[in-house]
């Protein structure tokens, strides 16, 4: 939650998660480079110089973009890994730093030395682009760099309140780009002049692991969204049956129906029923996966918090999200088809005491 | 996530998941077919002026080429033949850099037709020149930049590394 503008919030969980991400990458850099100068001494090549440095930073930064694109599909299908989700900007944020050294320094060791500016040398130094094993595969990387860089810059919640949460997603969305033209990057560059299998085999498990994961979790998501009720199904007083009881739902907990393919959480609590919005109004994560703490709408994915009865932020954070009327036949839960608007005070619906447990 | 954002996901991930593969394997299929790093290369290492075996030094200098620094030293290659090995101290920030022997005690402002090229230079590399017989009498080590077609710097040839 938040009440306009604020500057980040350090929390302690923030801080551990940071430590150990620094400390994480701190690590591989120095294992990378020592394990390289190790191999190097023993094969009598000279010491460690940039070269296995731009090689350290642009594999850290490329294996954290795998860890990145790994926690969303993750977090879809198996709630287990929600707490990496919170704080995943940073990581974001610090691969595209980990990805900018790696630029910086392959600027000033191939580019800097020439009678060209470094980044027009980088751009015409090689204009092979019809020939897939000369292709000038820096151009891929400065792409990505680019898309992480608007990624970077429009990280912070300030941009989120200010895009909407709606055109923030689908900026951030530049990412699958972003990694594909990474994936170009690394196999037309790296995998053209260094023929270990260890690398290739590593390069197409990553690739294999992260596509895989995003295209089982997609999948999961349109089968549930081919399920959707529409506003035509609702009855003469509007109301559409879901098709969930009040038995199918853990107290606390939420079930999530489609209606005209958005998504409505359906909230029991208290010996009550009550409908919101599944859109979170920080990052449109999904309130239905989450859980009711302190009598609030908890949402998964960042803790923003909503009273059920009216899909408004308790004071003094100001976030609101449409609510649902609902109505009990017996055990089914019938909810209305066209939502009121965002922050409107709905009766929950009594839970019968026969129904209740 | 909204429709559309569920929507654009499962449209990418598709994208990705026929793609990326494709990519990955005519990147494979396509690589050329020589190794970048293996022995072979030695010898075109070597012909270019790399250092790929060492040699026993006989005599070691700092010189001074403008403002570049290296460490020279005088080897024997051959029981007839000696040659310098120069090593930059510093990455050389030059286009192309070229280093030539020129006549005279004076540093040259420009290369002189009388001007020898000795090979090129690499960052930080070590590379080995044999100088020409007229090196015997002294003269100028050049640093010429071909890139921008200027004398970067230039110093005299020590006795101690005179073949």
């Amino acid at each position: 939650m938040s009440v306009g503008y604020k500057s980040i919030q350090w929390t302690k969980t923030k801080l551990i998660y940071d430590v150990i991400l620094i400390a994480a990458i701190a690590l591989y850099v120095y294992l990378f480079i020592t394990v390289s100068a190790k191999l190097g001494a023993e094969m009598n090549i000279p010491p460690v110089g940039n070269a296995v440095r731009i090689r350290a930073y642009g594999s850290a930064a490329f294996v954290l973009l795998h860890v990145i694109l790994s926690i969303g599909p993750l977090c879809r299908l198996n709630d287990k890994f929600l707490p990496l989700l919170f704080n995943r900007r940073h990581m974001g944020v610090t691969m595209f730093v980990l990805a900018s050294i790696h630029a910086a320094k392959t600027l000033n060791l191939y580019h800097a030395a020439g009678n060209l500016d470094p980044i027009v040398s980088l751009f015409v130094g090689n204009t092979e682009y019809f020939n897939l094993a000369a292709f000038p595969f820096e151009t891929c990387g400065i792409v990505a760099l680019l898309i992480f860089f608007m990624m970077a810059a429009t990280s912070h919640d300030f941009w989120l309140t200010n895009l909407t949460a709606p055109i923030w997603k689908a900026l951030h969305m530049g990412v699958y780009a972003a990694y594909a033209l990474l994936v170009g990057h690394v196999t037309l560059g790296a995998l053209q002049s260094h023929r270990d299998p260890l690398l290739t085999v590593a390069v197409g498990i990553g690739m294999v692991w992260v596509v895989g994961l995003h295209l089982a979790a997609a999948l999961q998501e349109a089968k549930l969204d081919r399920q959707s009720l529409a506003v035509g199904d609702a009855d003469a007083t509007g109301f559409v049956e879901t098709g969930v009881t009040v038995g199918d739902i853990v107290e606390n907990r939420a079930k999530i129906v489609t209606i005209s393919g958005e998504r409505v959480a359906i909230f029991k609590y208290d010996g009550k029923i009550a409908a919101v919005s599944n859109v979170c109004q920080h990052q449109n994560g999904p309130l239905g996966e989450g859980k009711i703490v302190d009598g609030c709408i908890t949402c998964p994915w960042h803790g923003y918090q909503y009273l059920p009865e009216n899909g408004a932020s308790p004071p003094p954070f100001t976030e609101k999200i449409p609510t649902f009327d609902v109505r009990l036949e017996g055990d089914r839960i019938f909810v209305k088809a066209i939502p009121h608007p965002a922050g409107t005070t709905v009766e929950p619906a009594q839970i019968p005491q026969s129904s209740v447990g | 996530m909204i429709l559309e954002r569920r929507q654009t996901h499962y449209f990418a991930a598709i994208a990705m998941a026929i793609v990326l593969p494709l990519l990955f394997a005519a990147s494979l299929i396509w690589r050329p077919n020589y190794a970048m790093t293996s022995g072979a290369a030695d010898e075109l290492f070597a012909r270019a002026g790399y250092v790929t075996e060492t040699a026993e030094s006989i005599a070691s200098e700092r010189i001074k080429l403008g403002v570049y620094t290296f460490t020279a030293d005088a080897v024997q290659v051959s029981l007839s033949e000696t040659a310098i090995e120069l090593t930059s101290v510093f990455n050389l920030r030059i286009p192309d850099p070229l280093l030539y022997w020129a006549p005279g005690k004076d540093a040259p402002e420009a290369l002189g037709d009388d001007a020898i090229l000795l090979g090129g230079l690499s960052g930080r590399s070590r590379r080995r020149f044999v100088l020409p017989d007229e090196a015997k009498s002294g003269g100028q080590l050049v640093l010429f930049s071909q890139g921008s077609s200027t004398v970067i710097g230039a110093g005299p040839l020590p006795d101690s590394l005179k073949p």
